[in-house]
């Protein structure tokens, strides 16, 4: 095993799977061999501490790959340890092809990993993630549905202005606010049309009687 | 119209594409008061609702009932996820819907292919939040002086 160590992982926790790419022998850089821990997710914690009570196993998983990494800093550190431990880790077999049923389980953590990283609100994250995904998994629907509700929103300036009168209902509001308190109100360029304890309620009757076109909604207090 | 200009080198560029006017203080509801809630039109209806406009809510925010409403404009719901507010955390499905921002004082409108939360744990107003709909906007809040004169410059970020 030759001195040139990269990490190639997705960096989003202290804890997370980790992946070990190691130059192997005299091919350098056109041949980097990927060593997936046993003991997973890699706990950054264990590596990082001075007296690790147990060896991590490794094993040759297959051809190397580049994924983006967050924290730089984090990775050259974890890097160097993990250079500095590597000769006592001990090999096991190397990995047979996966089963179906392994690949399923695969997919599946990683949407659960989206589903964290928008959870806790890193949601740049989980766009790099799914993108990286993206570049390295067949299509999925779930993958799919996933990006289209985290693609950055696409604005348009638009041709024209449809107005929303909020002039002329903020003045009618500014009389009547009090009569209808607790209730949705709907105005059209100054004039009620409509209210309703409930927003759809209220919505539907106005599309029944062809009063919906040009409508504001809006909830009293 | 009125306008806002960004100084590019020796040249000012208008960046604003619309003005609108917005309500400050707005009573929603029992005991919620909007600090700031702008015009907007939810899906490619001619109706507009009031939303507050809130640059630290993580998702814009749309109540069960008026999703119902717009099930046609909404693109299909994904996984379910929890989402931490103020108000604790509420769970829903992370769906897409345009959303456009009225210019009612010049300029034109803007369309927003955004992403809003869809939930039933949610009794409050609208909410136009950060991912998803105000991360790619320009705006700026004019005060004004007086009450009323509240007004919004908005415009595609980057343009």
């Amino acid at each position: 095993m030759n001195a040139v160590i990269g990490l190639s992982s997705t960096l989003g926790s202290r804890r997370a799977r980790g992946f070990l790419a190691v130059n192997s022998a005299a091919t350098a850089s056109q041949a980097l061999t990927t060593f997936d821990f046993i003991r997973q997710p890699l706990d950054f914690n264990y590596l990082l501490s001075p007296e690790p009570p147990v060896v991590p196993t490794w094993q040759k998983t297959g051809v190397g790959t580049q994924a983006p990494v967050q924290y730089i800093a984090d990775l050259i550190f974890i890097t160097k340890k993990l250079y500095d431990t590597l000769t006592p880790l001990r090999e096991i077999e190397p990995l047979r092809a996966p089963s179906a049923t392994n690949i399923a389980l695969n997919a599946r953590d990683k949407m659960l990993e989206i589903k964290r990283l928008v959870e806790s609100g890193r949601i740049r994250e989980a766009r790099r993630y799914l993108l990286g995904l993206r570049t390295s998994m067949e299509q999925d629907p779930e993958i799919d549905l996933w990006s289209r509700v985290l693609s950055e929103p696409k604005v348009t300036v638009e041709p024209r202005a449809t107005g929303g009168a909020l002039g002329e209902n903020s003045a009618w509001l500014k009389q009547h606010a009090r009569e209808y308190q607790g209730l949705w109100v709907a105005l059209k360029q100054g004039v009620f049309l409509g209210s309703h304890e409930n927003r759809a309620e209220l919505h539907r009757a106005l599309e029944k009687v062809g009063k919906i076109s040009g409508a504001m909604f809006v909830r009293l207090g | 119209m009125p306008q806002l200009f960004l100084q590019n080198a020796q040249a000012y560029v208008a960046w604003s594409s619309g003005v609108a006017r917005y309500l400050t203080d707005y009573a929603f509801g029992n005991n919620r008061i909007l600090p700031v809630a702008i015009l907007c039109r939810l899906g490619n209806g001619n109706f507009t609702d009031t939303a507050l406009f809130d640059t630290a809510a993580p998702w814009s925010v749309l109540r069960e009932d008026m999703a119902q409403t717009l099930e046609e404009e909404l693109g299909e719901p994904g996984e379910l996820i929890s989402v931490k507010t103020h108000m604790g955390p509420i769970k829903g499905y992370l769906r897409t819907l345009d959303i456009h921002l009225l210019a009612d004082l010049g300029g034109t409108d803007i369309k927003v292919e955004s992403t809003v939360l869809v939930t039933g744990d949610w009794s409050g107003p609208t909410v136009l939040g950060f991912h998803g709909f105000l991360e790619k906007l320009r705006f700026a809040l004019d005060p004004g002086v007086a009450e009323g004169e509240e007004i919004i410059y908005f415009g595609p970020a980057g343009a």
